[in-house]
């Protein structure tokens, strides 16, 4: 048994120096303009402003689906749009408004649809960027252990995809999937988001030729247990004098007609146990797909008016104004 | 804790430790670590249903103890139907009661009637198919005079409750298990670097293979309508090696586990993509479950042994019952249904026990009639896949129209090289090994030192490499 330990801690070793070799990565090459960073932004907003405030939460269907302005003009109160990736996962979500809300503040949650774990390469982006968000993840004994391994995982892999030998090797991108926020690009990055906290980069871009949805996606039925996360978050706000209300995110057409009996499901299971007041309905925000840019979440310009104006109205109807 | 994570890693480093620095002192303490652990591991996956796991575990004890000790066949079987009872009972309702009221609803919708139907919030238990077959087993056995009960409640939960093969099997029989929980374990160093090797490769067919086609096959399958019929065969391809890499490497990972601890597991997967006619694929595709359904199900109705129609229905039976216990949707039965059509003209033409030894055993390469039978045989049950991985019989419908359309001979929208050339090199080194217990079980073990590591380092920073989203075994869903 001492000689299988001691080979066994050996070749351990061996693996983890080569992480460590190739891995490390330096404060310097630290990249702040990518999509994730733009949490810098949006945090240096929030600590800007004084109490009473309205905060957009969700995922990149309200990053990219909100005018914030035009909700602070009609309203008179400051809007901060926190929302930037569903891949973040709906705990770093809630988590995220839940610590940095306070009395007085206005939570409009609108979460995809199944919103669930966070990807961990996103989250060891987002934390690379902005370290204080790691508060926000349910986190374990292990969380920083794990986070320093991903991102040595990371930058070991970002460099052997630009090694000439290994590039081609290693490579696991799917060369078909439209622009992702962590692949950069002027729609994807730090500086195509407003002061508010908009992405706001695609308003003025043709939509891409190659869409990345279509009307046959099909979501398959599930009890969705963020309604329950989403209960136990109403609750914590509640305590502390945030008001939050939800709202269903924008769908287009195509995608929502295929999975209509999911959604009436999902609708159905909300309004038996959500605690909180949800001020919509799935099919108010149903757009035609012209209305979207890149995925069936994002909305364009002109979709993006539409659909703010019908936040405000249902806002003022809740009596928040 | 999914095996494919630091936490895992980390948990059996210590379990391990533990447990052989009190080997001196005698199994008893080692079993009450492992039992610890895995009660452990299993609350960290959810500890509401720990309650659940410790009661069915009870039940079959006592349920065991009590159809020993009766006197008559009748007081054995008012026992064993409560075991029975109960166990199904809990699996049936935690399973498939939003299931059966949905499809009643639909029903009588469909009659015209409309019903308020309460369907459930239903949190499915973690592995609760499995360790309900655990026990289910062992109290048959009792029944049927194959195995004595324990007196000892903590050997007994240990059999049940053994963490790696608890969430997803292999699923165990007393015959086989509880002899090795009972008796004294040695460290055997060749045994432990067995086991480190075969959770090597289930870590291989995890993260590097099921995982890279998991983001293919999801990609494909939710978007199925924007694609042509040619990137839907890619699709069902990549799923047919994702759920492969996915379940055999969760296998390799529980056996090469237990094999740290000197247990030796069923084996639960023998080159399954290998087989020359289905009946060969079901011997070695999830070999405990059909295993379990052959000695439980299929033989106490009858088997083969009864006429033309026994025989026809026996073969439905197991196979709705195999794809039923899958899943609570329609998709999973109409999966089940296609490879009992697909088996019973080899049952009813006495060709199911035709090729019973591993293909071209001895020899590089298969012959061209083997060739052929294999690739027959793959595209059928690759075929079948595609209801397995359905959301619905919607989608299967609509997801093979367009496979079978004249967009079939389109170029594919989708065609990562590098991934299927990943999947070529792991189909070849299956092959290469196809004839041990897993593929690289003998690779290196006649290299020089120097050589054989370089060979792990290498499988083991590729598999560094290519670790992404922890993507959960899609087994643990049942």
């Amino acid at each position: 048994m001492k000689e299988f330990l001691i080979k066994l801690v050996v070749f351990s070793v061996i693996i983890l120096s080569s992480l460590g070799l190739f891995g490390i990565a330096p404060e310097s090459s630290q990249k702040k303009s990518d999509y994730m960073s733009a949490v810098i932004d949006k945090h240096h907003r929030l600590a800007s402003l004084g109490s009473r405030r309205i905060l957009l939460v969700g995922g990149s269907n309200v990053a990219f689906g909100v005018n914030s302005k035009r909700i602070q003009d009609t309203l008179k109160i400051p809007v901060v749009n926190l929302a930037l990736h569903a891949g973040l996962g709906l705990d770093f979500t809630l988590n995220e408004a839940a610590q940095v809300s306070r009395k007085g503040d206005i939570i409009i949650l609108s979460p995809e649809y199944y919103s669930g774990e966070a990807d961990p390469a996103l989250r060891a982006k987002i934390t690379e960027a902005f370290p204080e968000v790691s508060s926000y993840y349910s986190s374990s004994l292990l969380s920083p252990l794990k986070l320093y391994f991903m991102h040595q995982v990371d930058h070991m892999r970002e460099r052997a995809i630009h090694t000439p030998v290994l590039s081609s090797f290693f490579n696991i991108r799917v060369e078909e999937l439209p622009a992702k926020p962590e692949e950069g690009g002027e729609v994807y990055a730090r500086h195509s988001f407003n002061e508010y906290g908009d992405a706001i980069g695609h308003l003025n871009k043709a939509t891409p030729e190659h869409k990345g949805f279509d009307d046959k996606l099909v979501f398959a039925y599930r009890y969705y247990e963020g309604i329950d996360k989403i209960n136990s978050f109403y609750e914590s706000c509640k305590a502390k004098g945030v008001k939050v209300v939800m709202l269903y995110p924008a769908l287009a057409q195509s995608t929502y007609l295929v999975n209509k009996e999911v959604i009436n499901r999902y609708q159905s299971d909300f309004s038996k146990n959500a605690k909180f007041p949800i001020l919509n309905t799935p099919t108010s925000l149903v757009f035609p797909d012209d209305f979207f840019f890149d995925t069936f979440y994002h909305l364009t310009k002109q979709g993006r008016e539409i659909r703010t104006s019908k936040i405000i109205d249902a806002l003022v109807k809740q009596g928040i104004n | 804790m999914l095996f494919n994570s630091i936490e895992f890693a980390l948990f059996v480093s210590a379990i391990f430790c533990l447990y052989w620095s009190v080997a001196r002192h005698g199994i008893k303490l080692q079993n009450y670590i492992l039992l610890a652990s895995s009660y452990f591991f299993y609350g960290c996956w959810d500890y509401r249903f720990l309650f659940l796991l410790i009661f069915s575990t009870y039940l079959d004890y006592f349920t065991g103890l009590k159809i020993y000790r009766s006197s008559t066949v009748a007081h054995k079987k008012i026992w064993l139907y409560i075991s029975v009872g109960i166990n199904l009972g809990f699996l049936g309702f935690f399973k498939y009661y939003n299931f059966f009221v949905d499809s009643f609803a639909i029903l009588l919708q469909g009659v015209g009637m409309q019903a308020h139907i309460w369907t459930l919030n239903i949190i499915l238990p973690v592995g609760i198919s499995f360790y309900t077959f655990h026990g289910l087993s062992y109290v048959f056995d009792i029944y049927n005079g194959r195995a004595k009960p324990t007196t000892n409640f903590i050997d007994y939960s240990l059999f049940v409750s053994f963490f790696p093969l608890l969430v997803a099997g292999p699923i165990e029989r007393a015959t086989h298990l509880l002899p090795q929980v009972q008796n004294p374990r040695t460290f055997i160093n060749a045994k432990a670097v067995d086991g480190l090797r075969q959770i090597l490769w289930g870590l291989f067919k995890k993260i590097v293979i099921a995982d890279r086609c998991a983001a293919h096959a999801n990609l494909i399958f939710d978007h199925s309508g924007s694609y042509s019929g040619s990137t839907l065969v890619l699709g069902a391809l990549f799923f047919a090696f994702q759920i492969y890499g996915d379940f055999s490497g969760y296998s390799d990972i529980a056996l090469g586990t237990a094999r740290l601890f000197g247990f030796e597991l069923l084996r639960n997967f023998s080159y399954p993509y290998f087989s020359r006619d289905i009946a060969e694929f079901w011997r070695r595709w999830h070999i405990s479950l059909s295993s379990w359904f052959k000695d439980y199900l299929y033989i106490p109705l009858g088997g083969s042994k009864g006429g033309l129609w026994m025989k026809i229905r026996n073969t439905f039976i197991i196979f709705l019952v195999s794809g039923i216990w899958h899943g609570a949707n329609w998709t999973f039965l109409v999966w089940g249904a296609l490879n009992a059509i697909y088996f019973l003209p080899l049952l009813l033409l006495n060709k199911n026990r035709s090729n019973l030894e591993i293909v071209a055993a001895g020899r590089y390469l298969p012959s061209l009639r083997e060739a052929l039978s294999i690739a027959v045989t793959f595209s059928l049950t690759v075929f079948a896949w595609i209801f397995f991985r359905a959301s619905s019989m919607h989608h299967a419908w609509q997801y093979i129209s367009q496979i079978f359309s004249p967009s079939l001979f389109h170029k594919p929208e989708v065609f990562p090289v590098k991934d299927l050339a990943y999947i070529g090199i792991f189909y070849v080194m299956e092959w290469i090994g196809r004839e041990h217990s897993f593929a690289i079980e003998k690779w290196g073990v006649t290299w020089p030192k120097p050589v054989r590591w370089s060979f792990y380092y290498i499988l083991v920073m590729v598999v560094i490499f290519s670790i992404g989203k922890e993507q959960a075994f899609i087994y643990f869903q049942f």
